[in-house]
């Protein structure tokens, strides 16, 4: 390589040379400038980290059962309804040509 | 080492890079500034880093990068919303004339990498391997850059001065450096 200090090199040099003012006042800003408070600097971070973590236990968090509000049983060909407020419900297919809709409900109250 | 001392041996090496590298005397001081103030933050924090040298000329690249891309991006519109011509005005046109712009002109018609090489290790005056390290080239590599872009910018210079180059320039016009 080249000596650094050949003539073109010098007046490259020279002719980007900054003024004093411009390196004092570089030097004094770049010593002045602040150090940015840590919770400041992991703030954009950390909403990040949040919102994901929100994020992840609504989509992951496991199911809680369900209380269940009836109970429904087959015997036979009969299907059995409990609900635990209101009338227990009993459907039959109806097998009778007569039959309109094929079903027969019956219900009964006390829910018992 | 001492923290300040070391800021205000780079910055010179640093501005004449940061000019050289955007063209523009305020968007160098606010690079060799970002570049220097990170320095400032390691050195504070962390302690001083393997080479200060490498440091602040690396964040300087990274942030040259950044300014000048931002810029040309803007451009367009500062064109429309300023009503600015996209002709130069009589003061970049005097610029243009001085050493300064002659030189920076010159600057431009070298390839990006070549250009690169030679501010670090011409203008910056890092040393090759500091250099190398900067622009993460083997050593080898970067002298041939900086070797070929010497050749190049003493061709431009002959060319456009129509004289023996730079060298005989220094005694035409030695003093006219002044741009901040």
């Amino acid at each position: 390589m080249e000596p650094l200090d050949s003539p073109h090199e010098t007046r490259l040099r020279q002719a980007l040379d900054p003024t004093p003012d411009a390196v004092e006042r570089v030097v004094h800003r770049a010593l002045a400038s602040p150090r940015p408070a840590p919770a400041l600097r992991l703030l954009p971070a950390a909403s990040l980290i949040a919102v994901l973590l929100v994020a992840a236990v609504l989509l992951l968090r496991p199911l809680t059962p369900r209380r269940a509000v009836a109970s429904i049983e087959t015997v036979g060909e009969v299907l059995l309804v409990r609900p635990q407020n209101g009338p227990v419900s009993i459907v039959n297919p109806g097998r009778e040509p007569g039959s309109p809709s094929g079903t027969l409900i019956v219900v009964y109250g006390g829910g018992q | 080492m001492e923290l300040e001392t070391t800021v205000r041996e780079l910055t010179p090496q640093l501005l004449r890079y940061a000019l050289g590298r955007t063209g523009d005397p305020a968007l160098a001081e606010e690079v060799a500034q970002d570049a220097l103030a990170a320095l400032v933050q390691r050195w504070r924090r962390y302690g001083p880093p393997e080479c200060p040298a490498a440091f602040v000329f690396a964040v300087a690249r990274r942030r040259a990068f950044r300014l000048t891309f931002k810029r040309r991006l803007l451009f367009p519109l500062h064109l429309l919303l300023d009503g600015e011509s996209p002709l130069p005005n009589p003061e970049e046109r005097a610029v243009a004339r001085t050493d300064l712009g002659r030189t920076l002109a010159a600057l431009r018609r070298l390839s990006g990498q070549d250009r690169e090489a030679l501010l670090l290790v011409g203008v910056g005056e890092l040393g090759p391997a500091e250099g190398a390290r900067v622009l993460g080239i083997s050593v080898s590599a970067l002298k041939m850059r900086v070797h070929r872009a010497r050749q190049r910018l003493l061709k431009i210079l002959e060319e456009r001065d129509g004289t023996a180059g730079l060298a005989s320039r220094d005694e035409a016009a030695p003093s006219s450096r002044s741009h901040a």
